[in-house]
């Protein structure tokens, strides 16, 4: 009994240390690196899955893509905010969206889903329009700075899928956004 | 990845078909949404956002699958409502700088009129069945509100005190609004009478409500 419990804890052990390690693979891979994304690495990619479905704290809005893309410096910033009806990005959402540019000129296979949202204030096709319009506002950037048309998809989630839940301004800030995600080449076919 | 795309459900069970779908069009790509039936049930008016992201408003034959542009404007154009007559759309846009409503005829010629002129927010109309009066989302103070305004006259009459009111519905007689709002975490269910007198809310015993709408016959 004492001896079974003994081999549990060092299963459990094993798999938390190979769950870290694993998990430790994304930011180590650099953003020279020649396009090459986590998500190429099945094991990687696999557990990135499963620390999602383990129910980390990204909650029930984090993609599957989260892990892939570049990290380091503005790279690791991959939501850009906006004021209320409005699609003008401001203030960091700028140098987020040109470190975003910078990197995908530089990467001609890497490829990004620009996700627009809204707050939940209003009516809900008006919002999915908004999102659009924001996802297109982000879109513009990148390709005014080299990046490619078929590097960028965009897609309007409007005021379906909140970054907070809550209902006042502070969640609502948080909410009017686009995301920024990157693409694993393994994801791609799957998309219909 | 999930794309919106219009199907039809069957009323009296999950019979879905898709009508219309990106797929077997590659410039259908971008938004696909806010689908309404004419009143005759022969068209569909709806909103396409094309690869640019710029949603208009059209209008498709579903026999003969002609789809026809309505509204040409880099501005938000959307949720389109048909007059009773059909001969009509009322929809939202933002071409002026905020959310408005304009009418614009359903055949895809003539220009868009503006019908709403009060305050900042005016959204997503629903029309009587008698055509004589718009029901809408409007900002008033800092609370998203039901509204309607009598298209002969022009009177805008705030008939509900909510923060976040949405989705107003007429009765087929007229008299009564059903929309949803939300306090809390949730949505429910309320109505009010065109009149702003007598209102309801009818609370779900689970989940969240939204989007409601009144059938045919009001029974």
């Amino acid at each position: 009994m004492q001896e079974q419990r003994g081999i549990n804890w060092i299963l459990a052990l094993a798999l938390l240390f190979l769950a870290l390690a694993l998990a430790g693979c994304g930011p180590k891979v650099k953003p020279g690196a020649g396009g090459a994304t986590p998500g190429e690495n099945p094991a990687a990619e696999g557990a990135g899955a499963g620390a999602n479905a383990a129910g980390a704290a990204e909650g029930a809005n984090a993609s599957q893509d989260e892990t892939a893309g570049p990290q380091g410096g503005l790279l690791a910033s991959r939501v850009i905010y906006f004021d209320f009806d409005s699609a003008v990005i401001k203030g960091e959402g700028v140098d987020v969206a040109a470190a975003h540019a910078k990197y995908l000129a530089s990467h001609a296979t890497a490829r990004v889903r620009l996700e627009g949202n809204t707050d939940e204030r209003g009516s809900r096709e008006y919002n999915i329009g908004l999102g659009d319009r924001r996802a297109q506002a982000v879109r513009r950037a990148l390709l005014l700075q080299g990046v490619t048309e078929g590097q960028i998809t965009t897609v309007s989630y409007g005021e379906e899928r909140p970054a907070d839940p809550g209902h006042d301004e502070s969640a609502w800030a948080k909410n009017r956004r686009v995301e920024i995600v990157y693409l694993t080449p393994a994801a791609q076919p799957a998309r219909p | 990845m999930r794309r919106k795309t219009p199907c039809v459900a069957g009323c009296d069970g999950p019979m879905f078909r898709t009508i219309f779908s990106p797929s077997n069009s590659p410039s259908r790509a971008g938004v696909n949404g806010a689908p309404a039936w004419s009143p005759d049930g022969k068209k569909l008016a709806l909103t396409l956002g094309g690869t640019a992201g710029n949603p208009d408003i059209y209008v498709l034959d579903l026999l003969t699958q002609n789809l026809t542009r309505i509204t040409d404007d880099p501005a938000i154009d959307t949720e389109p409502e048909w007059a009773p007559d059909g001969r009509s759309l009322y929809f939202t846009s933002d071409r002026a700088g905020s959310p408005q409503i304009y009418q614009i005829s359903a055949s895809g010629s003539g220009r868009p009129r503006r019908i709403t002129f009060e305050g900042n927010y005016n959204a997503r109309p629903r029309v009587s069945a008698d055509g004589s009066e718009l029901a809408m989302v409007t900002l008033e103070g800092n609370g998203y509100r039901i509204a309607v305004q009598d298209l002969s006259s022009g009177a805008v009459r705030v008939l509900s005190h909510g923060r976040l009111d949405e989705s107003p519905s007429f009765a087929p007689n007229g008299a009564t609004l059903l929309y949803s709002q939300r306090e809390g975490g949730g949505g429910s269910l309320a109505t009010v009478s065109v009149d702003g007198l007598t209102g309801l809310r009818l609370k779900a015993q689970q989940g969240t409500i939204r989007d409601p709408a009144w059938g045919p016959f009001g029974t």
